[in-house]
């Protein structure tokens, strides 16, 4: 939930007409304005952040736990558990929680990452007390009954099944399984099928005990309320919340992929070929951060990208053709993503290649940097716009230990992004030589055009894990 | 997780991942609320403005300076409602060509220009409508009206761009539907339900039909469909009023409007009687969708259709949710519900069913939940918590520019009005509980009904061509 994916995107530069672009020299607009951050005597964060647009109020609650601590062969254990939290409380049945959220035309949702546990939810401003009393419920007294944590896994399994019928939206977590190996980075989040099934309510509980504690937590909230009021109710409700030593569990650095190695997943009714290929990328917070999304939006970030500009534009090989950095407290991904007609994938993969070595050759030109620039200044302020989006920036902040410049200074920097700077970034932090490629489709018909980029193993969807 | 209702992703992308912001509500998703961005804040609804150029394009501007950023949507009347036998899919295509050069700017161009002056863009293809999506900051203003206008007044069709685009769409194709099982099964039930109204074909088109289309087939399209009188302009954001109408007048005006493009009038005869298909294929789990016609946007029905949606499907203690995945627990997932449509259109239910429970037995506890709407009408709490939910939603629809502007232009093409969605909860809101059996009365009958389902067959039976025996077939 908390891997970003700084996305960018390309160009060449426009044409006929000179391009009113966004102008440098106007100072850039305060996207996240200033809120209130205070901690409460049980070590809660709260930060409170008035948004008078529409009248809804969002809260965005973080805790300093996730997939990282899941017990090997228990992945999607914290996963489980904040979908679990809604699921059952002192006060509340499951069904009596959904019926109370629903009538509030509320949404409540649970989402993990590895470092992270999130639940996430929004009600009309009017109906904020009400709101206040159901989230402390799930999240401080949930009762995990057992016919829930049966249920769930169940769902759970079935649903892991499910997206391996979808090549596009499993090919990430082979992607990840491949490139982190033994780090944590490489467990799937959701867990697999034989891992999730394995899940039994202590573990939930035991989740629950040691990692959900005031101290580790950060109490985000957006939106129409006044600060002073939101404050009080929520020291009333999150007040008595008891305080417990904090553990929270440290992030060693991956290890960088070395030569090229192939991962070739079989998926034998696929009609296309979807890959990815990349090494590691940065950790938030990252001082080349700027200098990157300045660069990716030209080699993958936008729709004129040198990748789309390849792979779709000039050669119609494919509908997409992307590339991110995904960014956590350790570095996380770098990667290239696409697909093709199976027959045409030797021709896809080639050319994402070429096009990733070419970065590495000549770099963009000045006119593409400019260009870059203008297009994040452009496109950046509607990340800011609605109450959750502001939650979710300040939470991120406060999780990250970053300030608000980081966010409001951030296209000033871009800003100042020179040719020499974009080549350093390119030359550091992109791959060259070291890749890690995954490609998921017919096996049959591609397996000796994988093997021409490098060592070969193979998997197959149909198998559990991944 | 896996409770939410699905929505059929019936309007088509041009791109995947350019579309820079949040994805934007589905359009089957009712949008407003009973009172629309209340007054005090920053942008009101009284601050809406409505007016016809004089080449018949219809304008609506909402001025909202929350964000130094605007969006400019161009919904045209015209999708894979207005193709014919061959043709399928064409307007979407078409979709793919409005970026790939017009007069004063080459292929590649108009991306180019745009994205080097700080906007992005994107644009989706649906039965009924077609909708460019500009967004940018605001000193990209007239730079945006420039490419807009140009394409609009003198796009130019190039041959070897039709042909590269081909392959994007079949990728695309194939991506979406060939290798993604439900939109396979939703692809084959809305062909089944319909043999007459071409609601029958996919917006993305059969893939013979986007193999085989020719130049002079998308020229005729562009000078039959987009005349500014086909096409409502909408704008909201960070501008100044008096500057766009300059902008309006200088641009947009001067394109010449043309004739009203044929209608359709082809009416889908009443089913007299259910259809049933299978899908067999390699798949993890079994699914299946069934479908019922119900009348169009326009019907004095169709509020009570969505309060019956809402009940249906939104959230866990919504009846289909609670019953299937949560209480029998023979569902992974149920959702659905009915688009926004000009003509009678399907309300569809699509579950994806357990591993090792037969679909059958699912499919008969979905209309034994049907039945008991029928049976009995729901109570007043029930009724008014599906209200609250439609009202909530309108309210996230609009924190957001880009929100906004799907909302008015929607709400054009539907209801003929610019505002009309922003009124639509207190429509809802005289929805009874009476109504609400009344329509799954008049509706989920079985005669009426669509079913098509996924038998999950393995690789060797897959190869072999044949398959075993129905499992679970009615």
């Amino acid at each position: 939930m908390r891997g970003l994916v700084l996305l960018l995107f390309t160009v060449a530069a426009a044409a006929a007409i000179a391009p009113a672009a966004a102008r440098a020299d106007v100072p850039p607009p305060t996207l996240v304005p200033a809120y209130e951050r205070t901690v409460l005597p049980n070590g809660l964060t709260v930060l409170l952040l008035e948004h008078h647009e529409i009248p809804l109020v969002h809260f965005d609650i973080v805790v300093r736990a996730g997939s990282m601590t899941d017990p090997a062969g228990k992945e999607g254990l914290a996963d489980l558990t904040f979908a679990l939290l809604r699921k059952g409380t002192q006060r509340y049945s499951s069904e009596q929680l959904a019926d109370e959220l629903d009538f509030l035309g509320a949404t409540l949702d649970g989402g993990v990452g590895h470092e992270s546990a999130e639940l996430q939810a929004e009600f009309l401003a009017k109906d904020v007390d009400a709101g206040l009393e159901l989230l402390a419920e799930v999240l401080l007294r949930p009762t995990f009954p057992e016919a829930e944590v049966r249920k769930l896994v169940d769902l759970n399994v079935n649903g892991i099944r499910e997206m391996k019928d979808n090549p596009r939206t499993v090919i990430g977590r082979y992607y990840d399984g491949f490139l982190f190996g033994s780090h944590a980075y490489a467990r799937p989040v959701d867990g697999t099928e034989t891992s999730v099934a394995a899940l039994q309510v202590g573990d939930v509980k035991r989740f629950h005990a040691d990692f959900v504690h005031p101290g580790a937590t950060i109490l985000s909230v957006a939106g129409d309320f006044a600060a002073a009021d939101m404050r009080r109710k929520i020291e009333a409700t999150f007040g008595g919340w008891k305080a417990a030593p904090v553990s929270a569990p440290a992030t060693a650095a991956p290890a960088p992929s070395k030569g090229r190695r192939v991962l070739l997943v079989d998926k034998p009714d696929a009609t296309q070929t979807y890959f990815r290929i990349g090494n590691l990328g940065i950790e938030r917070g990252n001082a080349d951060e700027p200098s990157l999304e300045v660069v990716n939006t030209i080699f993958g970030g936008r729709f004129t990208s040198w990748l789309s500009t390849e792979l779709r534009i000039k050669s119609g090989l494919s509908y997409n053709a992307h590339s991110a950095f995904v960014r956590r407290r350790a570095p996380g991904s770098f990667y290239i993503s696409s697909f093709t007609r199976t027959d045409d994938t030797g021709k896809a993969v080639d050319l994402a290649l070429e096009v990733l070595e070419r970065l590495h050759r000549t770099g963009p030109s000045e006119e593409e940097l400019q260009s870059s620039k203008n297009y994040i200044r452009g496109q950046y302020p509607p990340d800011f716009e609605t109450a959750g989006q502001l939650a979710g920036a300040a939470a991120d902040l406060e999780f990250y230990g970053l300030d608000r410049d980081t966010i409001n200074g951030f296209t000033q920097r871009t800003d100042a992004v020179t040719l020499t700077e974009a080549k350093r970034v390119i030359a550091k932090r992109y791959p060259r030589k070291d890749l890690a490629i995954v490609l998921v489709g017919q096996a049959a018909k591609v397996r000796k055009i994988a093997s021409k980029y490098g060592a070969v193993t193979e998997k197959r969807t149909a198998d559990p894990g991944y | 997780m896996h409770a939410r209702p699905l929505r059929r992703a019936l309007a088509l992308p041009r791109s995947a991942h350019a579309a820079p912001r949040g994805t934007l509500a589905a359009l089957g998703v009712a949008l407003v609320c009973a009172v629309a961005a209340p007054a005090g804040f920053a942008a009101p609804a009284s601050d809406i403005s409505f007016e016809t150029l004089a080449n018949g394009m219809r304008v609506v501007l909402w001025p909202d300076h929350s964000i130094p950023n605007l969006a400019m949507f161009t919904f045209y009347r015209v999708g894979s409602r207005n193709e014919n036998v061959g043709t399928t899919g064409l307007s979407h295509f078409f979709e793919h060509m409005m970026f790939n050069g017009s007069k004063n700017f080459g292929p590649g161009e108009f991306d180019r220009t745009m994205e080097a002056a700080g906007g992005a863009n994107n644009a989706y293809t649906a039965q009924d409508i077609t909708v460019y999506q500009n967004w940018f900051p605001r000193t990209a203003l007239e730079t945006i009206f420039q490419l807009e206008a140009d394409r609009i007044a003198s796009l130019a069709i190039d041959s070897a761009m039709v042909e590269s685009e081909r392959g994007v769409v079949t990728s695309e194709r194939r991506r979406s539907v060939e290798d993604h099982n439900m939109n396979l099964l939703d692809e084959q039930n809305w062909a089944a339900a319909f043999i007459a109204h071409p609601y029958q074909w996919p917006v993305i088109g059969w893939m013979v039909d986007i193999e085989n289309w020719k130049i002079a087939d998308l020229r005729a399209y562009f000078r039959t469909y987009y005349a500014p009188n086909n096409a409502t302009f909408v704008l909201v954001g960070d501008f100044d009023r008096d500057e766009v109408r300059r902008l309006l007048k200088q641009y947009l005006e001067p394109i010449p409007g043309g004739p009203a493009p044929p209608s359709v009038t082809t009416a889908e005869p009443p089913q007299k009687g259910e259809r049933r298909g299978e899908l067999r294929k390699p798949a993890e789990l079994a699914a299946f969708i069934a479908g019922w016609h119900v009348p169009a946007s326009s019907h004095a029905d169709f509020d009570a259709l969505r309060v019956l949606e809402a009940l249906l499907f939104q959230g866990e203690s919504s009846r289909l949710v609670r019953r299937l995945v949560e209480r029998d627990q023979v569902a992974l997932s149920v959702g659905g519900g009915m688009q926004y449509a000009l003509d009678p259109t399907l309300f569809q239910v699509n579950v994806q069913v357990k591993e090792g429970i037969e679909t059958a037995r699912v499919e008969a506890l979905l209309y034994d939940e049907l039945a008991r709407l029928q049976k009995e009408a729901p109570g007043e709490r029930e009724l008014q918590k599906a209200k609250n939910q439609l009202a909530a939603d309108v309210y996230r629809d609009l924190q957001t520019i880009s929100g906004k502007a799907q909302l008015l232009g929607l709400s054009d093409v539907y209801f003929g009005d610019p505002k009309g969605l922003l009124t639509i909860a207190d429509r809802y809101a005289r929805v009874t509980a009476a109504d609400l059996q009344r329509v799954a009365r008049t509706y989920f009958i079985a005669s009426n009904r669509t079913v098509s389902v996924l038998v999950p067959e393995t690789e060797d039976e897959s190869k072999a061509g044949g398959g075993s025996p129905s499992a679970g077939g009615l």
